[in-house]
């Protein structure tokens, strides 16, 4: 693992740490089974990140389209299996994901975290959290866990704060934690947005969740086609091929 | 004649002092939490089955 990330900065290669080993740094997150990052999709730097794959003996994984500019700012996904001393590890990649803009302005919001990996640049939590919304269920905890850790790790919770705070809290008891805090923030318009807050009841809450899972289904359903058409035309990249 | 239990008015709904775990969890490092997230997953039987079932579910 940790000669991957030294590969990584070996070869220069503009990457965000994402999705649920960026939880666990965070502390929303106590497990994930894989590593997902974001790679800036240049020419210049997919070229650099297929030579870091390289040299650290990664394969490819399943339904992987070719490495190209084009897929990756389509916003299809890549899978490799890494190799490593214990068992191999599985890793994930996007060019561009949904819901968080350019790749520049999140590197620019983005937090470094030193790990027995090294020091790793890691996607901002305000990122991590839209990144999160995604169709399954479990992230809409690991959302509203970071929604309170913002809010816990900054000197002073300004009213646009908890705004943001109080529009991604998906748990009765962080909505609750916020009010007991911040009194005050029960008046914000945010609470008559979210109907849910008014009462912490778990109708309309769900109603909500089920809503951004569908607008994520929405949002992948063209990539996955365009994956299937890859597939059936034999245009994916072969399980198990070295880059 | 049993008397009738009411929560009294301040006690909160959903207490978050249960959820201790998470507050030990906030405590470490990140780099202890990364360490000790990754030796759970090396305890799992079969990584495979477990990101596959997440990244490419089935219909």
């Amino acid at each position: 693992m940790r000669s991957f990330f030294r590969n990584l900065e070996r070869d220069a290669v503009r990457y965000l740490l994402i999705s649920g080993q960026a939880s666990i740094l965070y502390g929303a997150a106590t497990f994930s089974e894989d590593v997902d990052l974001w790679i800036e999709p240049t020419a210049d730097n997919i070229g650099r990140f297929t030579a870091a794959l390289h040299r650290s003996k990664a394969v490819v994984h399943k339904l992987t389209p070719p490495l190209t500019v084009r897929h990756f700012r389509r916003g299809h996904g890549f899978h490799f299996r890494v190799p490593a001393s214990a068992s191999e590890w599985y890793l994930d990649v996007m060019g561009k994901p949904p819901r968080v803009g350019g790749f520049s302005a999140a590197a620019r919001r983005a937090a470094r975290f030193d790990t027995a990996w090294g020091a790793v640049p890691v996607v901002a939590i305000q990122d991590l959290v839209e990144l999160k919304k995604t169709r399954r269920l479990g992230d809409y905890e690991v959302i509203s866990r970071l929604a309170c850790i913002r809010l816990k790790t900054v000197p002073k919770a300004s009213r646009p704060l908890l705004t943001w705070a109080l529009h991604n809290v998906f748990r009765a008891e962080d909505a609750q934690w916020v009010f007991d805090t911040w009194p005050a923030a029960r008046a914000l318009p945010v609470v008559r947005e979210r109907s849910w807050l008014r009462t912490l009841s778990v109708e309309p809450l769900v109603r909500e969740i089920a809503m951004l899972q569908k607008q994520d289904i929405r949002y992948w359903s063209p990539i996955i086609d365009e994956l299937r058409a890859m597939r059936r035309n034999e245009r994916l990249i072969p399980e198990g091929t070295r880059l | 004649m049993t008397k009738k239990r009411t929560r009294r008015a301040r006690e909160p709904v959903f207490p978050r002092e249960l959820d201790l775990f998470h507050d030990d969890w906030l405590a470490l490092t990140p780099k202890e939490r990364l360490a000790r997230a990754w030796a759970l997953r090396a305890r799992l039987r079969d990584p495979q089955a477990v990101h596959d079932a997440k990244l490419f579910p089935k219909p």
